[in-house]
């Protein structure tokens, strides 16, 4: 408590919004502590409220327990976390990160319309690798992905999945730094919880060719393998 | 979950011994009445909101590790019995809503503490303040657990305890009983999963006069100690001994309802309480209340106890006149010495019967469990001395009952995988009221 209350009197508002994601506001903050010499900047999050309200979704408590647990360099650092005790208002703090890699990605295709440099992507491939080997190795956890970078087993139905999933998405990345351009631009149909999403399984097909049952056969154990299959080999 | 962790949420007797509840001066006894009383909730609910029983276990241990950080006098029990529903059905990925969460506590508040059946207007200001309260109760318990709210359960080593130790296959429906009636208990926030594991696993092999090897000790190879199987043995022999639970206000702020005439009825009832005596009324009015709470709940042992009571009651009911019966009842809030022998009595039958339960067979339990719901029936129906409004309330509040069955029961009958587990959750529940009832007579006669 006596940090939290220390960090919190001695903010400095450094910059109004700088950004938006799942959480609703994105603040650039300084702080002070008596034990460093110099400043360092943080970035604080304040929840966004849902439609229904003050909910905080499962998607938010589970990446929250999660980053609470991680030490490692290559992965954001969770500083802290502050709520309001009057209203019961959610802040977040993590180490400020100045850019990330869609930044980075849109930089090089808008401004310099010029592909990124081959060391910088190895060096940032080490990095996503890096962060991700810790992340499997020592908290056994896969990373929920937005649809570009789904593997076709979670497109599939799979419900037990490995974190091979995540070197699906880490290929994806590594072409789009090559290419400037999502690999699998899929547009996702949220409005059912189906998993299925057709239009991204059929970008696949198109540059990986169509699933069969002798190139990959637990495909027999994926739920809409089975009940969409025929809309599947319609779309060859 | 789709990771794992370290647990790391253990207290000590001593920690315990001075719960902030204590500190706010609620006895032992009235936490850990409470205590049991938020699991049964939890519990209850998450039947209705037809969640799966991880779930549940998740919110009860949650239930738990807030109270041993927070006072169950600052924060209502069923504020944060619901809340904790709602945090671990998100936690378990079977999200609910928070408008399903809200309908199903007023209605068993309204079932549990006699409160007149009303209708939940989804738009008022009662509803929308309910909804505050259940967020802000739950960000309460997101930070009470600093956001660590991994939970482990005893259930996950059971299988493999008594598979390794090569037990006969009825051990492991009573170790399941038990290690869900542990949950009502503070043992998950004193203990290791894997020690309350093997605590059910020993009451079990106890229960049924299975031998386990003793030298080297079983318990050993699977990360336990005797003094811990001997304490969660202890523990779950006072659960069973203790009456049912009731609600309790102990609130500092005034008591909280989910329902809007609660406060009527009690401003109304309380001046004509005051000048009587209300020791004597409580207790007249203890029995039907614990009778009606008892209607909805399956897994808490000593439903079998009020149940078995309730049926006495038709039988007598049944060979008495109507002149006779009102008699009775009269003799009843006279006499105390009357109420004490009658409930000798009763302690009497029910032991009878215990002993004969245990003759019979499995398929002669089902006929018998199937006899209980109609006896339950008539019991509601003879119960129906009100307006005919809400004989008719009930009613289609029944009929809504038995379509949810059908409808169950369909769904296990479309799904063959899901139905597999529904199965197993649902034989769990209906089976650990028996045992539980059955290690309670158990501990009777070894204490006689």
């Amino acid at each position: 408590m006596n940090d939290t209350n220390r960090w919190t009197t001695t903010l400095d508002i450094w910059s109004s919004k700088i950004g938006e994601g799942t959480y609703d506001l994105i603040f650039l903050v300084r702080t002070e502590s008596p034990a460093v010499t110099h400043s360092k900047f943080v970035g604080i999050k304040k929840f966004k409220q849902s439609k229904d309200g003050n909910d905080i979704s499962p998607t938010a408590i589970r990446e929250i327990m999660l980053l609470k647990k991680i030490t490692h360099e290559n992965v954001v650092k969770l500083i802290n976390i502050h709520i309001n005790h009057v209203n019961m208002s959610l802040y977040l703090a993590f180490n400020y990160v100045e850019h990330n890699l869609y930044e980075i990605i849109r930089h090089h295709m808008d401004k310099l319309n010029h592909s990124i440099n081959q060391y910088t992507i190895k060096s940032l491939l080490w990095q996503l690798l890096n962060g991700l080997s810790y992340l499997h190795r020592d908290t056994n956890m896969q990373v929920v992905v937005t649809i570009w970078y789904r593997a076709p087993e979670l497109l599939l139905g799979a419900k037990h999945y490995t974190s091979v999933v995540d070197m699906w998405a880490v290929g994806c990345i590594f072409a789009q730094f090559l290419t400037l351009k999502p690999l699998f631009q899929g547009v996702e149909v949220k409005a059912t919880s189906n998993p299925f999403q057709l239009d991204k399984l059929d970008k696949i097909f198109k540059i990986l060719d169509h699933l069969t049952l002798e190139k990959w056969s637990s495909l027999a154990s994926l739920p809409h393998w089975q009940q969409d299959v025929r809309h599947i080999q319609g779309h060859k | 979950m789709i990771y794992t962790a370290i647990d790391t949420f253990y207290l000590t007797d001593e920690q315990l011994a001075i719960s902030p509840s204590r500190k706010d001066g609620i006895d032992e006894a009235t936490e850990t009445s409470l205590r049991i009383y938020g699991c049964d909730l939890i519990q209850e609910s998450g039947i209705l909101l037809r969640l799966p029983q991880a779930v549940m276990a998740t919110g009860q241990v949650l239930f738990h590790r807030f109270y041993c950080k927070k006072s169950f006098a600052r924060f209502n029990v069923k504020k944060v019995a619901a809340s904790c529903v709602w945090l671990a059905s998100k936690l378990e990925e079977n999200p609910r809503k928070a408008r399903q969460v809200i309908i199903v506590f007023h209605r068993m508040e309204c079932r549990r503490e006699d409160f007149p059946m009303e209708h939940l207007d989804l738009y008022s200001k009662k509803y929308v303040d309910l909804k505050m309260e259940l967020s802000r109760t739950e960000r309460h318990i997101l930070k009470e657990m600093g956001f660590i709210c991994h939970v482990e359960h005893p259930h996950k080593f059971i299988s493999n305890y008594l598979a390794t130790l090569e037990t006969p296959p009825e051990l492991r429906q009573e170790a399941w009983n038990l290690a869900n009636d542990s949950l009502r208990t503070t043992l998950c926030v004193r203990f290791k999963s894997e020690v309350v594991a093997c605590g059910v696993v020993y009451a079990a092999a106890r229960r049924f006069q299975v031998p386990l090897p003793e030298n080297p000790p079983w318990w050993k190879a699977f990360d336990g100690e005797k003094s811990g199987i001997d304490e969660v043995c202890r523990v779950l022999a006072h659960l069973y001994s203790l009456p049912k639970a009731q609600y309790i206000p102990v609130c500092k702020d005034g008591d909280f309802t989910f329902s809007n005439k609660s406060s009527e009825s009690k401003s109304q009832s309380t001046p004509k309480d005051v000048p009587q005596n209300s020791p004597p009324a409580d207790t007249d009015n203890s029995v039907p209340k614990g009778t009606q709470g008892e209607a909805n709940i399956e897994s808490n042992g000593s439903k079998g106890a009020i149940v078995k009571v309730a049926i006495d009651k038709l039988k007598d009911s049944k060979r008495s006149d109507d002149e006779s019966k009102g008699m009775s009842t009269e003799g009843e809030a006279r006499d105390e010495p009357i109420l004490k022998s009658k409930a000798d009595r009763k302690i009497e039958a029910i032991e009878r019967r215990a002993d004969r339960d245990r003759d019979r067979e499995r398929y002669r339990d089902r006929e018998r469990d199937r006899d209980r719901d109609r006896d339950r029936t008539k019991s509601r129906d003879r119960d129906r001395g009100r307006d005919s409004d809400k004989e008719r309330e009930r009613e289609e509040a029944e009929r809504g009952k038995l379509k949810d069955r059908d409808h169950r029961s369909r769904e296990r009958a479309k799904d063959s995988g899901h139905s597999e587990k529904s199965k197993r959750h649902s034989s769990h529940d209906r089976d650990s009221h028996g045992s539980s009832y059955s290690s309670r007579e158990k501990d009777r006669h070894r204490h006689h």
